[in-house]
């Protein structure tokens, strides 16, 4: 009888205590897991650095090439067209446009690849859906077998 | 009566391991929530003005310019001023207005910086010196001259400026 009683008067406590355990356990872990998934880390400045790389550095991308090599940094205004750009750097979530200017900033070619996301490329301004930037550096482009100082002007749109 | 002892157990056991709880879950509180609030400030992505390559000063110095009324790139040039300095008055003449159409933050005090060392002396420097605030996208170049001696070459934005005004500057 002792036993029991004893038995009787732990069990319900016994439950409450396990299980409030268990909840708060649950609770802390799920509030860590849910900042984790939660968190923005804004990647934009990258993705943009990385586009603006591939089309300097890459020989499928605008680098200008002749049968003795490559020369990075050396835009080749021949290959600066739509279809070259879809299949030098195309990234789901990711848009841009390139131009490519003189020493003067008188623009020689400017394309726009029209990659989904180009078209919010006008309204992003303002918009908290998406994230906008425009990169410029100092190139060197081909024109007639000769080399020219010029300016490479990318805007970047990725989704905020 | 092991009923009764195994309830005895749990009492014994339920408040040191309560505590430890309790501990453990204040300890992983702080790491979690007080550390990463205070570090929510600090970017966890490295700005892209940090990946600098030599590309902007590499392009400078393969650029024609004109000298006596032919054209040679920078560093052909530089090689005739390491040779004959009085030539380094009209390098400069030649140099400085490629060097303004490098892109830089619209700030009313920012410059380029081109410099050349030899044997640790500034044998020509351009750009506007007088921009007295930090160096920012240093890039350099270390190039062999006739004379045996290495030139080291330096190109850097002086300007006060954020991670992103530089962001811009590819």
């Amino acid at each position: 009888m002792l036993s029991k009683s004893g038995n009787l008067a732990f069990d319900a406590p016994r439950w409450i205590i396990d299980f409030s355990i268990t909840f708060v356990l649950a609770i802390f872990i799920f509030i860590v897991l849910f900042n984790f998934i939660n968190e923005n880390i804004p990647i934009h400045d990258i993705e943009a650095d990385n586009v603006m790389k591939n089309l300097l550095y890459s020989d499928y991308c605008l680098v200008y090439s002749d049968e003795f090599g490559s020369y990075p940094g050396i835009v080749d205004l021949n290959k600066l067209s739509k279809e070259n750009l879809i299949s030098c750097f195309a990234k789901d979530g990711l848009g841009y446009t390139v131009s490519v200017l003189d020493a003067e900033g008188n623009e020689l070619k400017s394309i726009d690849p029209e990659f989904n996301y180009n078209m919010f490329i006008p309204i992003c301004k303002g918009n908290k859906d998406f994230v906008c930037s425009e990169k410029k550096d100092f190139v060197l482009y081909m024109k007639d077998g000769k080399k020219y100082p010029g300016i490479i002007n990318v805007e970047v749109i990725t989704h905020a | 009566m092991l009923n009764k002892k195994g309830d005895i157990g749990y009492i014994i056991y339920l408040v040191p391991g309560l505590i430890l709880l309790t501990i453990v879950i204040i300890v992983f509180s702080i790491i979690f929530f007080v550390v990463g609030f205070a570090n929510s400030h600090t970017p966890q992505v490295t700005p892209g003005a940090s990946y600098v390559s030599n590309i902007k000063l590499f392009n400078l110095l393969r650029s024609d310019i004109s000298y006596k009324e032919k054209n040679i790139n920078v560093a052909d040039y530089i090689m005739i001023v390491d040779i004959n300095p009085v030539e380094k008055d009209d390098f400069l003449k030649n140099f400085s207005p490629l060097l303004e159409k490098l892109p830089k933050p619209n700030l009313y005090s920012s410059s380029w910086i081109f410099e050349v060392r030899k044997n640790n002396i500034i044998m020509i420097s351009a750009g506007d010196n007088s921009v007295s605030e930090s160096k920012y996208l240093e890039q350099e170049i270390n190039i062999p001259s006739e004379s045996g001696d290495i030139l080291n070459v330096r190109l850097f934005l002086k300007c006060y400026c954020t991670n992103e005004e530089l962001g811009g500057i590819a």
